[in-house]
């Protein structure tokens, strides 16, 4: 059997709702604060000032008092508005489960996550950038809708995912947790920290779910001698032995992870490796973990 | 140069494909794959398949050429290990009797001459001759050529003969032949009876000599003699027949033999030690002058047939008779002649006086004795060359210049005397006899009476000191060194000379007490028992005008002499008989010493006789590509590639 792009059925709303909400179980026991933290009105506690922290929010007193520099950190007290991100490009379509169906999982998980406790979701999807971002959904009423939209979004073109994370925080007005979930092959991982950078600028809080399927991130040698293609037609077609290619692309695979996870780094995002064939709920929960853990 | 051993096999060189077919045949072929991360994978990859493409095909041609050499080495390929040289080269076969041993069912000569064509094929780039060693040595061509068809074409139509091959004058022949330096190789069977007279030590400088080894050394036994005693056969005188068996096998034999003439007959069992022979004998009267048979037989089975039975055939005489020849005046009593003729007469011959004329005519056919005296016909040298290839007995004595240049029998000793006649009408007095071996058996009736010699005055011819020319033996010398009485064995006759004159006027020999003692000595040396085979050799020469072999083909003779070439008895005109044998020579079949063969070169040419083998080295190249292969092609390769 060819080992090409499949022709996937899209996985209906409905499907991706029951999977995001089998995602979430344990990881909701009632109404919660919401794990989407950022600047807010009530205060929570101190924590070291790092560089690139909003002066606004240093505690000024405690510096003029002990000459230490503590930011203040505050606790939500109204809804984060939430953007999510899906990279729809060909590349996406590759794996096992697909990568593009398990991002839309992770994605509706978090969207139901978010519209459960009460924050606004947006949704936005492309391949080559973002032409639209629909109109803002609330409350837990509207997760089927989300999962809807999710599950509908159109794909399966070239695309270019770091426009895709630059135009969609560059069409928002107020300040977005904005995650985006993208394979970033084809990604130059410094303009990926310039686009990121831009919208921490803009006050968006932003982390990246790197999704790739387990055959990218370890080349199988029994895959042997293989006519390569890019299914997005970047790359001419080539042949290749993957016995004798593995050990070369693994370790070219991972620089690029590291390099893109560098880069989301140096623009304050967050980057979380997600593959394909790990439980959403397992991923789920190691972010969720982390980031509660960072608050 | 390389040949094949099977040529055939090299057709199977073509499997050497077999490699890349099956490569071609079994390859996976490339599965299409969209695979997200092209980009990474075509930069990780860059070089790597050109690196790939490379290994795969230097792979391929590691098994192929593994294989191809495999494939080639049954096809027992080999290195002409001459081949470089200009050196000439000479191939001696040795066509003697002995090659005709047969040994796990084939014979030796079959094996040399197949030796000899594979070394002629190796040898081919070098100016080449063969020899073919038989009863004459025949060549290919009178010097080396650089083509060998001739050699090769000889060598193909060679036989073995019945012969001792003369194998040293064939090996003379291709030195001469050689004319320089270059290799001379003696194919044969390591007989050491045959190589007996070759010494490599006195070849030419430069040239070599090596010895192919085409096999032999089986035991072996023979008849290898008859032999008559006394050795003039007489009518009605007892006749002795002596048959001598050998035996060349590791350990004694008892071999049974029966020796039959006529209708006489004898069988006995013979106990033969190992390498030596014993003799069963029967006695016979003939009744009548002409030619007696005889043969021995011993039972086969052995190596060499050819030596299992042996014909003899013995002229019996009439009587004792003596031919005095000379072209003097018979009658005068005062002359050579008579007192010659009355001293013959009182030693029991029957005198018959002629001329050299009637001698050249055969009148002294059937004599056992001719004295010649004054003889200055040189037609009679024929004449008394036959008598003496007969066996018969020749007494030459010289008083003049005719005498002294009488030579049967090709360089004879009257040479030795000098041609110069010094008789006594210089006023030179006859001189006295000085000296004479008196063990000599024709001095035996004078030990203790050397007075009766001394006494013995002549006129003489002047000759060398001792006489000691051309193989003869003195027996009896002058007062002035010249010798006076010599002795020479001319095949199987008795030559003596008496340099003297017998006439009366010349001296006191014939007048002396001396004289019928010596011509009664001479006339029991002309009937002595002669251990010698009463047979001629293959290939001899017999004066005759023809001769009829066994099976009745006549041979017509050549020169006035036949040469019968195959053992058994062939007849002539006028109820001759010839019996040829084998050689005893060729009864012997033990091989050469180590030392002596390693001397004649033969290590050396056994190792460089047949071309040198390749496929143990093509062998080997095979286990070396193959190992070569699994490294490139190997998990080594692989992982140093990935």
């Amino acid at each position: 059997m060819p080992l090409t792009l499949r022709e996937v059925p899209r996985l209906p709303a409905a499907a991706v709702e029951l999977a995001a909400r089998r995602a979430l179980e344990g990881h909701r026991g009632g109404r919660h604060r919401s794990p989407f933290h950022g600047s807010a009105v009530e205060f929570s506690d101190h924590r070291a000032y790092l560089p690139g922290d909003d002066l606004r929010h240093l505690d000024w007193r405690i510096l003029a008092r002990r000459d230490q520099m503590l930011t203040r950190r505050y606790r939500e007290e109204r809804s984060l508005p939430l953007l999510l991100v899906l990279d729809t490009s060909a590349s996406m379509a590759f794996g096992e489960p697909a990568k593009a169906d398990h991002a839309r999982i992770v994605l509706a998980a978090l969207a139901i996550l978010a519209l459960e406790q009460g924050d606004e979701v947006r949704i936005a999807a492309g391949a080559d950038g973002i032409a639209a971002i629909a109109e803002p959904l609330c409350g837990s009423g509207a997760a089927a809708e989300a999962c809807r939209r999710l599950a509908d979004a159109p794909g399966g073109s070239a695309g270019d995912p770091v426009r895709v994370l630059a135009d969609g925080p560059r069409r928002l007005q107020r300040r977005h947790l904005v995650i985006a979930a993208s394979d970033l092959l084809d990604a130059d991982p410094a303009a990926l920290g310039r686009a990121l950078g831009a919208a921490h600028a803009r006050g968006h809080e932003c982390a990246v779910l790197q999704v790739l399927a387990c055959a990218e991130l370890s080349l199988p040698a029994a895959w042997g001698a293989c006519a390569v293609s890019d299914p997005e037609g970047r790359t001419a077609a080539f042949a290749c032995e993957a016995a004798d290619a593995k050990r070369a692309y693994d370790a070219a695979i991972a620089a690029h992870a590291e390099a893109c996870a560098r880069a989301c780094a140096a623009a304050c995002a967050d980057h979380r490796l997600a593959p394909s064939d790990e439980a959403p709920a397992a991923l789920l929960g190691r972010w969720l973990a982390a980031r509660r853990a960072r608050r | 140069m390389i040949a094949l051993l099977l040529p055939a096999a090299a057709g199977l060189a073509i499997l050497a494909a077999a490699p890349v077919l099956i490569h071609w045949l079994t390859r996976r072929r490339a599965r299409p794959l969209a695979f997200p991360a092209a980009a990474l994978l075509a930069r990780a990859t860059a070089g790597l398949a050109r690196r790939n493409r490379l290994r795969e095909r230097l792979v391929l041609a590691l098994r192929a050429a593994a294989l191809l050499c495999a494939l080639l080495a049954a096809a027992g390929p080999l290195l002409a290990g001459w081949g470089a040289s200009a050196r000439p080269a000479a191939i001696v076969l040795d066509a003697s009797c002995s090659m005709r041993q047969v040994a796990e069912g084939s014979t030796a000569f079959a094996r040399g001459r197949a030796a000899a064509a594979r070394l002629a094929d190796s040898l081919a780039p070098r100016p080449l001759l063969a020899v073919v060693a038989g009863a004459v040595a025949t060549r290919s061509s009178a010097a080396p050529l650089s083509t060998p068809g001739p050699a090769q074409a000889l060598l193909a139509d060679a036989q073995p003969g019945y012969g001792d091959g003369d194998l040293p004058g064939a090996i003379a022949l291709a030195v001469r032949s050689l004319d320089g330096p270059g290799d001379v190789f003696v194919v044969g069977d390591g007989a050491r009876s045959a190589l007996a007279g070759v010494d490599a030590a006195r070849l030419p400088e430069g040239v070599a000599l090596h010895l192919v080894d085409a096999g032999g050394g089986a035991a072996n036994r023979g008849v290898v003699a008859i032999a008559a005693e006394p050795g003039l056969a007489i009518a009605g005188r007892p006749l002795l027949l002596r048959a001598r068996v050998a035996n060349y096998g590791p350990q004694a034999e008892r071999i049974p033999v029966r020796l039959g003439c006529g209708a006489q007959s004898r069988s006995a069992e013979l106990e033969v030690p190992a390498g030596g022979s014993a003799a069963i004998e029967l006695t016979v009267i003939p009744t009548d002058a002409g030619w007696l048979t005889a043969s021995a037989e011993i039972p086969g089975g052995d190596a060499l047939a050819e030596d299992d039975r042996r014909d003899a055939a013995v002229q019996v005489l009439p009587g004792l008779t003596a031919a005095v020849a000379g072209d003097g005046a018979r009658g005068d009593p005062a002359g050579a002649l008579r007192p010659l003729a009355a001293g013959l007469e009182a030693a029991g011959f029957a005198v018959a006086l002629t001329d050299g004329t009637a001698l050249a005519g055969g009148a002294g056919q059937g004599a056992a004795l001719i004295a010649t005296a004054g003889l200055r016909d040189a037609a009679a040298e024929a004449a008394l060359a036959a008598h003496l290839a007969g066996g018969g007995a020749w007494l030459q004595v010289v008083v003049g210049d005719g005498d002294a240049a009488l030579r049967p029998g090709g360089a004879a000793p009257p040479a030795a005397l000098g041609a110069r006649l010094d008789l006594a009408a210089d006023g030179h007095p006859p001189v006295a006899l000085a000296r004479a071996r008196l063990e000599h058996p024709l001095f035996e009736p004078f030990a203790g009476r050397e007075a009766l010699l001394a006494e013995v005055t002549a006129l003489r011819l002047r000759a060398t000191p001792d006489g000691a020319a051309a193989g003869a033996e003195a027996l009896a010398g002058w007062a002035d060194g010249n010798v006076a009485v010599a002795e020479r064995r001319i095949g199987a006759g008795r030559w003596l000379l008496l340099n003297a004159s017998t006439a009366g006027a010349d001296g006191s020999l014939a007048r002396s007490e001396a004289w019928p003692l010596l011509c009664g000595r001479i006339a029991a040396l002309c009937a002595a028992p002669r251990d010698e085979d009463a047979a001629a050799a293959p290939g001899a020469p017999v004066a005759a005008a023809w001769l009829a072999d066994p099976a009745g083909m006549r041979a017509e003779a050549v020169d006035g002499r036949v040469r019968p070439d195959r053992p058994g008895l062939w007849r002539g005109d006028a109820g001759r008989v010839v019996a040829v044998a084998v050689p005893a020579g060729e009864s012997d079949l033990r091989r050469l010493d180590g030392a002596r063969a390693v001397a004649l070169g033969a290590d050396e040419a056994l190792a460089r006789a047949e071309r040198r083998p390749l496929w143990p080295w093509l062998l080997a190249a095979a286990a070396l590509l193959l190992g070569v292969e699994l490294a490139v092609a190997g998990p080594l390769a692989r992982r140093s590639g990935a």
